[in-house]
């Protein structure tokens, strides 16, 4: 028989072991300064934060709750103190070409005060103006050329008709239009009348009356152009009473911005454009139509003029020290990039430059942007948005409808900002790879992939920074002190979260959930401290409010409806182990698993994979048995067997190879006709040498299987084999260990089939002799001697049919 | 000196040629009917001589907007005045409707002064259009309204397209009988509109009646007094809008027809001419 050296509860110990001698609570321990189990990562981040070159985005992805963002921003805030802050950004009205505001950018801070300068400034404006414009010599002025202008048709008809009179004949006002008629005695003649008078003297009327009618023509068409020269003069006397007016002010705007080209150049244009609309900025039309109907429709309203002057202090930097550091919970592709928001006015929808809204990008340019890439990609055409931003370094400002080309409605194009960003996506793993693998942008933008572990080595450094973790993540949540119990508790729970007795999980979130539960508890206590004991009942409510299932399970085997044996030994069925998953909870149970065999032609047929209930990893498990079986038992003969493997009642699907070892067990035991013990129960992994091989989640099958023998009360025969190589991923419950300790429970770790075979059996197993035979008696050779048995049976069969065809 | 005298404007008269100017004077002559209790009468008169011009067989017309010749004759004329008499009719009804004043149309054909002289003697006040030209936008009188002023009769209310009779009401004073009895009209024009009368004097200063500051605290009458040296109508016509007054109120007397025609150049709003009364 083999040496199987079961485990102790010793060797379940935690290695190297925590040391909480030096601290009484948490508040003796300083903060961790730095990051904790994340070199890889943090050298990520500091490679790309460092880099200024284009493409050097960070893509962080790592599990949930491994703490990527507060370690990312605590890094970008060191950095981002030592950079300069951006410049404010302002638009303003184009002057030129009103549909395409101007992007002005003011030193750090100097938007408001240049938005204030323009408030104060319009005012002043318009008193000047006001009050030019209401001077008795602008009155004056006006008043000569308006009467010289008008007077002068008037005048020139007025003349026209006194001679005409002269000579007989009346100007007369028809409704529309003037004519000439021959006169008698004040009044009109009848046309009898003309026909009276003498040839000569109607040709002569007539003459006359077609020269005055040219006349008037001449001057009736004289008015247009006189019109036109009239209003040419009363813009020129408006421009120069306004020039005098404002033309200090905008002196005084120029001189108090002269370091900013960009300003004095817009304040020019504005300096323009009052004095060329002085009249309607003074003496403002009924508003509403004309703001409607826009500039070039009529004359626009005053709100609309004063309007124009405002500036939209589109991102403002005053309170930023540094570069800003930016984080867009939410985003859309408006919330990056920016909106144009729009007013309903008389049923229509407008819009002007006040109404350009920034985006998360020009908040966050010159700084970081931080975003996740979940919400990204899960917003219609903002990851769009945000690439096209990237490449081309310049921030546009478009609706959807405009970037599609699906609207072709007269809207604003704001100047385009040039955009200096540094973009870091947070997310997970299976996102970086995916985005690696199917968008051929990314790794371009996104160079930097920081990979967040989910776990760190239980070394002695790495505890001292989880218990600077712990304290830091108390006080910055503002929990009561943990005592080195509570401590020690944790941190068994984060060897259990990260699956190995030789990690610590990283997953932070889950970590603080458990200090702040059982802080809670603590409080109800009415204690100072979080202890073991809080630390203990916060874990095990988050079990019983998730394990419902896990419980209807353990009732059904209890009931035996689901049929498990922890006593007895039964020939082709043994106890295999699943685990089920949902949600951040696992829990294991035992499942049954038999094999019956009879002549064949060498099938081992895995049920589960015939009706499509065993996953292709489950399958490729079986398959190797098959080929284990020929190859150690049955070299030489064909292996004439049909075996059949099954998990009774399981009704899903059964994946995974981690009862390969349990299934080969039942083979062997059917094949040679030995009984299994059913106190035990078995996971692992076997390969075509029939080694052992580490499979997963044997913690929480262990513990699964020890509640169903519990429950029926253990008595010292109860026990698992599993891997040897997994003997390090046991983190089990003190119940467990306590059994364990008592000798109620075993746990045998194997490393290859043949010990797995002897535990279960009790006998033998057997090593082929020199003799190429296994000794008699063992498992082995009652194995190989039915497989030689089939294989003759099989001959016989086959003989006959192989006489028929040599006389044939 | 002393002035009783009581003004009773119980028929209003509007001559109506469906222009602008004369849809303001309607607009006024309906303003002021109301505040009196005053009947209004739209009178259009079709010009005999334009109808006679029309049946020459040579009549052709220049066209005011595109200055064109263009052949006319009497029915097209006859056609034209027809409807401008019927826009003027409606524009009355429906004006006279909304304020409730009885209102009267009745077309004439004749000579367009001769007419409104003849209404003169048939009513209380006679209203107006300047006559303004819709092109030049000059704001001198027409030929009607000159006309009408050079025969100092009457009352002839002049209204501007830009009239604003909510405004004070301006007076310019002279120590006459008819200037008295335009002193009255204004008083009872600015006490029935409840707006500030402005007495305008000039040159040597003329004497208002002792009573009149009392019975303007009685009749809560606001009097303002203003007295310049010049008795230039134009300078005495800027001095009544530089204090924003609607109407200004003018003996027909007091100034020539040129100098009324000065200071109707110089006044935007509406002018009442005072004459004689009777016809």
């Amino acid at each position: 028989m083999k040496t199987i050296r079961e485990l102790a509860v010793e060797d379940l110990q935690f290695h190297p072991p925590l040391d909480t001698s030096h601290f009484a609570t948490t508040d003796d321990i300083e903060d961790l300064d730095g990051a904790v189990g994340q070199p890889r990562a943090v050298a990520a981040i500091e490679l790309g934060v460092g880099m200024v070159e284009d493409g050097y985005n960070i893509f962080a992805f790592g599990l949930p709750g491994t703490g990527k963002e507060s370690l990312i921003r605590e890094h970008l805030k060191k950095t981002a103190k030592s950079r300069p802050s951006p410049p404010d950004l302002c638009y303003v009205h184009n002057f030129e070409d009103q549909h395409r505001p101007r992007l002005i950018a003011l030193p750090s801070g100097a938007g408001a005060e240049f938005r204030r300068t323009m408030v104060q400034l319009v005012e002043e404006l318009l008193t000047a103006l006001t009050t030019a414009l209401d001077s008795e010599e602008y009155h004056t002025r006006q008043q000569v050329i308006n009467d010289e202008f008008k007077e002068r048709p008037d005048r020139d008809l007025r003349a026209i008709a006194d001679r005409a009179k002269a000579e007989g004949l009346a100007l007369l006002r028809t409704p529309v239009g003037l004519a000439f008629a021959p006169l008698r005695e004040g009044e009109v003649i009848s046309g009898e009348e003309f026909e009276q008078l003498p040839a000569e003297e109607q040709d002569r009327l007539k003459e006359r009356m077609n020269a005055y009618q040219e006349e008037v023509q001449r001057t009736l068409r004289q008015i247009p152009k006189l019109n036109r020269e009239r209003r040419e003069r009363l813009r020129e006397l408006m421009r120069e009473v306004t020039s005098l007016a404002v033309g200090h002010l905008m002196d005084e705007a120029k001189k108090k911005y002269e370091q900013l080209p960009e300003v004095v150049e817009y304040l020019e244009a504005v300096r323009t454009d009052v004095i060329e609309h002085a009249k309607d900025l003074v003496e403002p039309e009924q508003p509403g139509l004309s703001a409607l109907l826009g500039e070039g429709a009529g004359r626009p309203d005053s709100t609309t003029m004063l309007k124009r002057f405002q500036v939209n202090l589109l991102v403002d930097h005053a309170e930023t020290a540094g570069a800003p550091i930016v984080h867009e919970d939410n985003p859309t592709y408006d919330n990056l990039i920016g909106r144009i928001e729009h007013l309903a006015q008389l049923g229509a929808l407008v819009t002007d430059f006040t109404l350009i809204k920034a985006g998360a990008l020009h908040r966050a340019n010159g700084g970081y942007l931080m975003l996740e890439a979940h919400k990204l990609l899960r917003n219609t055409f903002a990851w769009e948005g945000l690439k096209r931003a990237l490449q081309s370094r310049r921030l546009r400002i478009e609706s959807l409808g405009q970037a599609l080309s699906l609207v072709s409605s007269v809207t604003l194009e704001p100047e385009p900002m040039p955009l200096q960003v540094q973009v870091i996506l947070t997310g997970s793993p299976m996102l970086y790879y995916l985005l690696c693998q199917y968008d051929p942008d990314f790794e371009e933008l996104f160079k930097v992939g920081a990979d967040f572990d989910d776990r760190m080595d239980r070394t002695e450094e790495n505890l001292r920074h989880y218990v600077q973790l712990v304290a830091k993540l108390v006080r910055e949540k503002s929990l009561m002190p943990l005592d080195g119990s509570g401590i020690g508790r944790l941190a068994e729970h984060s060897a259990r979260i990260a699956g190995d007795r030789r990690k610590l999980t990283l997953q932070i979130a889950t970590i603080v959930d458990v200090l702040r539960e059982a802080n809670y508890l603590a409080g109800q206590d009415g204690a100072k401290t979080v202890t073991e004991s809080h630390i203990d009942r916060a874990i095990q409510g988050r079990v019983y409010r998730a394990d419902r299932l896990r419980d209807r399970f353990q009732e059904e085997i209890g009931r035996g409806r689901i049929m498990i044996d922890t006593a007895g030994a039964v020939v082709g069925q043994v106890n295999g182990m699943s685990v089920i998953s949902f949600g951040n909870f696992a829990f294991g149970h035992p499942s049954r698993i038999t094999a019956r065999v009879r002549l064949g032609q060498g099938d081992v047929v895995d049920i589960e994979r015939e009706v499509e209930l065993g996953g292709p990893i489950h399958s490729k498990g079986v398959l190797i048995l098959g080929a284990y079986l020929g190859a150690r038992y049955s070299p030489d003969k064909p292996l004439s067997l049909a075996a059949s493997l099954v998990f009774e009642q399981t009704y899903a699907g059964v994946e995974g190879d981690s009862a390969s070892m349990a299934e080969l067990i039942a083979l062997i035991s059917a094949i040679a006709d030995v009984p299994i013990r059913q106190s035990l129960a078995v996971t692992g992994s076997v390969n075509q040498r029939g080694q052992v091989q580490a499979v997963g989640g044997v913690t929480e099958k262990i513990e699964g299987f020890f509640d169903i023998c519990l429950q029926r009360g253990l008595t010292g025969a109860e026990g698992v084999l599993l891997p040897t190589a997994n003997v390090e991923n046991l983190v089990l419950r003190r119940d467990v260990r306590d059994a364990i300790a008592g000798g109620r429970f075993h746990i045998y770790p194997v490393d290859e089939v043949d010990q797995a075979i002897e535990l279960l059996t009790n006998q033998e197993a057997g090593e082929r002799g020199t003799d190429g035979h296994y000794p008699a008696g063992t498992v082995n050779a009652l194995v190989e001697a039915r497989l030689a048995s089939l294989a003759a049976v099989r001959k016989d069969f086959n003989a006959p049919a192989a006489r028929a065809k040599d006389q044939s | 000196m002393t002035a009783r005298h009581q003004e009773s404007i119980r028929r209003i008269t509007v001559a109506l040629d469906a222009s602008a100017s004369s849809l303001a004077a309607l607009e006024a002559a309906l303003d002021l009917a109301a505040q009196w209790g005053a009947e209004v009468e739209g009178i259009f008169v079709e010009d005999i001589n334009l109808l006679r011009w029309a049946s020459l067989p040579f009549a052709v017309e220049v066209g005011h907007v595109s200055g064109e010749f263009r052949r006319s004759n009497r029915p097209d004329v006859e056609r034209q005045l027809r409807t401008l008499a019927d826009r003027a009719h409606a524009h009355l009804r429906r004006a006279a409707d909304r304020r409730g004043v009885r209102a009267s149309f009745r077309k004439v054909q004749g000579n367009v002064v001769a007419a409104l002289r003849a209404a003169l003697g048939e009513t209380d006040l006679v209203t107006i259009g300047r006559g303004e030209r819709p092109r030049t936008g000059r704001s001198g009188l027409g030929s009607t309204a000159r006309a009408l002023a050079a025969g100092r009769r009457g009352l002839v209310f002049v209204i501007s397209q830009r009239v604003r009779l909510a405004s004070p009401i301006a007076l310019l004073f002279d120590d006459s009988a008819i200037g008295h009895r335009a002193l009255m009209i204004a008083f009872d024009v600015a006490r029935r509109s409840a707006q500030p009368l402005a007495i305008i004097t000039a040159g040597e200063r003329a004497e208002l009646p002792e009573d009149l500051l009392d019975r303007a605290a009685h009749a809560a009458v606001e009097l303002r007094t203003y007295h310049i040296r010049t008795d230039r109508p134009s300078r005495l016509a800027a001095m009544a809008q530089g204090i924003s007054a609607g109407i200004l109120v003018v003996s027909a007397e007091q100034f020539s027809p040129e100098e009324i025609e000065e200071v109707a150049s110089a006044f935007p709003g509406a002018l009442l001419l005072v004459g004689q009364p009777g016809s």
